[in-house]
């Protein structure tokens, strides 16, 4: 039966609404507000004030930051989409995968980081970034950190490919992290990789 | 028209109260019209003017006295045509005698007489009567269903109204390589009723496989995120 849609205030708008259809959708309204007389920028509830930096910015800038710096940027960008995420859903703990999966991409696509899709491939948890808009080497630590600030829990990337501004991450422990890395060291293909993952599990 | 012709019977009744020639003077120059009850038929033609019946014409007024038309008629023949239509005129001949004229009238008979197959053969005047032959829808009908009912007596019917039957092919099968189809067979059923043909799925062997799996569908199907992050971790 669809509920009557409540009324929309700053709060609301960041809860999943609703309403005819029982699919999740993601509404981004009054997700960014734009403070002209104070000159500020304000995203998400509770606000982050946020500051429009141009990709290339942080490209050039990253390009010459140590591996640190570039794994704490991407921890801060991604724990604020998660942290987002989870404010539109009523019980991130409960939420199904197609609920959780819409509200992380409405936040990542709010943030300008790309297009986002989660992927399950047998019981590995995928996430899979295309038009990823900062350097490749930012989405593991994104991918990680989004999940983290969701559901409160701690959890190990690795980038199973990679190709242009398009790039897949594989959510799991961190011994499982660790065998995949090595194996796609080696040349093996990432299917194969995530195969031979599942039969060392069984 | 009517003024006309009382003017003409008028001046015809006028000049028969002349006083008449006498007989030993006529009689021997011309003859006389037989009297009206004589056999021989007298005629007036009206409606067909160009068939001549009869060779002498006697228009019979009433029961007056006796009209000899002769000379009179002669030579009241300009006025004649000047009353006749073109199509109504009246004919006026030398009279004959009467072995003629029953000589005549006996072969008309004879023509009443024919046979009523004889009789479809008359043919048809040129007026608005239609022909007493056959139609030949009605030819072609009896050539492709033959003549079974009996043919109707007399003139018949106008041709209805439809399709016609194709007439049969005439061609020579040495000639165009056409030959004719072989008959069916004694047992098949009158080609008058419509038998439905029924087509039935047919299995060569029903233990033959139709589906192929290949692997196992997935069993996991987690409820939530988090439960697929479960997973996930444990992997």
């Amino acid at each position: 039966m669809a509920r009557p849609r409540r009324e929309l205030s700053l709060l609301d708008s960041y809860r999943v609404k609703w309403l005819e259809m029982s699919a999740p959708s993601f509404d981004p309204t009054l997700a960014v507000r734009f403070d002209l007389l104070q000159g500020s920028v304000r995203a998400g509830w509770p606000e982050d004030r946020v500051v429009l930096v141009p990709a290339a910015a942080l490209t050039e800038a990253l390009g010459s930051a140590p591996a640190g710096a570039v794994d704490a940027l991407g921890r801060a960008l991604g724990a604020g989409v998660g942290r987002r995420a989870a404010a539109r859903m009523l019980d991130p703990q409960a939420s199904s995968l197609e609920e959780f999966a819409t509200q992380l991409a409405g936040e990542a696509a709010l943030a300008g980081l790309g297009k986002l899709a989660v992927e399950r491939w047998g019981r590995a948890l995928v996430l899979a970034f295309d038009e990823f808009a900062l350097p490749i080497a930012l989405v593991s630590s994104v991918a990680a950190s989004a999940v983290e600030a969701a559901l409160g829990r701690k959890v190990w990337a690795v980038i199973l490919s990679h190709e242009g501004h398009a790039a897949r991450v594989l959510l799991t422990s961190e011994g499982a992290a660790g065998r995949v890395r090595t194996w796609i060291a080696n040349g093996m293909a990432w299917g194969d990789a995530l195969v031979k993952l599942h039969e060392g599990a069984a | 028209m009517i003024s006309k012709l009382e003017a003409l019977l008028a001046r015809v009744v006028a000049r028969s109260t002349e006083p008449r020639p006498t007989a030993s003077e006529e009689d021997t120059d011309k003859p006389t019209i037989p009297p009206p009850g004589f056999a021989a038929p007298l005629r007036v033609s009206l409606d067909e003017p160009d068939v001549d019946i009869a060779p002498a014409v006697e228009v019979v007024v009433d029961a007056g006295p006796e009209i000899i038309v002769g000379e009179a008629v002669a030579s009241d023949e300009a006025l004649l045509d000047e009353v006749s239509d073109s199509r109504e005129r009246l004919v006026a001949a030398e009279p004959v005698a009467a072995a003629p004229a029953a000589s005549v009238i006996a072969e008309v008979e004879e023509d009443d007489d024919l046979p009523d197959g004889d009789a479809k053969d008359e043919e048809a005047p040129v007026s608005s009567r239609r022909p007493v032959a056959p139609a030949p829808e009605e030819r072609l009908a009896e050539l492709a269903f033959g003549s079974e009912e009996p043919p109707a007596a007399g003139r018949t019917p106008p041709p209805k109204s439809g399709p016609l039957p194709a007439p049969p092919l005439d061609f020579d099968s040495d000639v165009t390589g056409v030959r004719k189809s072989a008959p069916p067979p004694d047992d098949a059923p009158p080609p008058s009723r419509l038998t439905p043909h029924v087509a039935h799925l047919q299995v060569a062997d029903a233990r033959d496989p139709i589906v192929d799996v290949i692997g196992e569908a997935q069993r996991f199907a987690p409820p939530t995120f988090n439960s697929l992050l479960d997973a996930s971790l444990a992997l």
